[in-house]
């Protein structure tokens, strides 16, 4: 297999993942217990979004104490202001002050 | 002094003479066209309120994204694969993690079969996305349905659980907004990253970046008491099996915490 077919399988792969159930279930009606369990994927994937962006391949945690204040002040930030661009930014410049000064 | 005057009247006259002289219709098509131009705002749907928020809510989300962006240039550089091939994978593909999987792996020298098998296993989550947009997808017309997919990546799905749209117009106007913008920024810079491969650098060293853009939804999508149960064991789960290969870990960590959520949904009703 040439790898320009390689990237066009993966991208109808990929594709039709997304589009799956869009598609199939267009026409079926979800009971109200359903959408309550579904309103529960989205925390559940990000909240593993976030832990396996800080591990590496080994499965360990690469974060170390200025990760960990970081990701505190991000968190307190974007719930007092209710803005994840304030959040992104204080975390940032907290990375940044803690990296240059430790 | 009387010169002056006699030539300022002179001046005057001759202006006069001119404005009353026919103006050729070209003149004034011309004058007409370019001041047209000048004035000109485009009065598209994109100028609608709906998705210019959807605009602002993109920009913080595809920040954390450019330096992978930049990186996936340099990687497809490095990996020796001709660089218009693989920066049609950002068109193709369109998924980060997944396209980065695919480079990484065929530079090392991996057989192509193996390597799409690995990318479609990393792309696996988003039948998530798929499962959990569906209702939300059932009001849309039918063009929607199969055009929204292609965008569905983390950002897009991670917004649609921000944001409550319940107007199904609205929903379907800042959904293709926001996927649309990550989409010309994520073919831009990946592009750019592949031009400006040389002078780039290894590290950015602001990957932490995408860590707290996650952070900061999961904040922002938590509505429920039971969902920070769902997301702490969620975490903790992921974290468990964080040693599997291919994010398979991530995975394992929604089915489990939602087969609790089930239960507690259930418990609740």
């Amino acid at each position: 297999m040439s790898l320009f077919w390689g990237i066009v399988i993966a991208g109808i792969g990929a594709y039709i993942m997304r589009a799956s159930f869009i598609v199939l279930l267009s026409g079926v009606t979800f009971p109200s217990r359903v959408i309550r369990v579904l309103d529960h994927v989205g925390p559940a994937v990000m909240a593993a979004l976030v832990v396996t962006t800080l591990t590496n391949s080994a499965g360990e945690l690469e974060a170390g104490p200025i990760e960990f204040v970081t990701l505190a002040v991000m968190a307190s930030v974007t719930l007092w202001r209710n803005n994840l661009l304030i959040g992104l930014c204080a975390g940032l410049i907290v990375f940044f002050t803690l990296n240059s000064v430790v | 002094m009387i010169g002056y005057h006699h030539g300022m009247h002179r001046r005057f006259r001759y202006r006069r003479r001119i404005r009353n002289a026919p103006v050729p219709a070209v003149y004034i098509s011309y004058c007409r066209a370019t001041l047209q131009l000048f004035t000109y705002t485009p009065r598209m749907k994109i100028s609608s309120p709906i998705a210019k928020a959807a605009f602002a809510d993109m920009l913080p989300l595809f920040l954390p994204a450019l330096p992978f962006a930049l990186l996936f240039g340099v990687m497809v550089v490095e990996s020796g694969v001709p660089q218009l091939l693989g920066w049609s994978s950002s068109v193709i593909m369109f998924g980060g993690s997944a396209q980065m999987t695919l480079i990484t792996l065929v530079g090392e020298g991996a057989a192509v079969s193996a390597t799409v098998t690995t990318t479609l296993i990393v792309t696996a989550r988003h039948v998530l996305y798929s499962v959990t947009l569906a209702p939300r997808f059932q009001a849309q017309p039918g063009w929607f349905r199969w055009l929204g997919p292609y965008v569905l990546i983390d950002q897009v799905f991670a917004l649609t659980q921000v944001r409550d749209l319940s107007d199904d117009t609205d929903f379907r106007q800042y959904y293709l907004a926001a996927g649309f913008t990550f989409w010309a920024m994520w073919v831009l810079f990946t592009g750019l990253g592949i031009v400006l491969a040389p002078i780039i650098p290894a590290s950015i060293g602001i990957e932490i970046a995408i860590t707290l853009m996650f952070l900061g939804l999961l904040l922002m999508a938590i509505k429920r008491r039971s969902q920070v149960v769902t997301a702490l064991l969620s975490a903790g789960t992921a974290l468990w099996f964080a040693h599997l290969d291919n994010q398979v870990g991530l995975i394992i960590a929604v089915l489990v915490s939602l087969f609790v959520a089930t239960i507690m949904e259930w418990r609740e009703a």
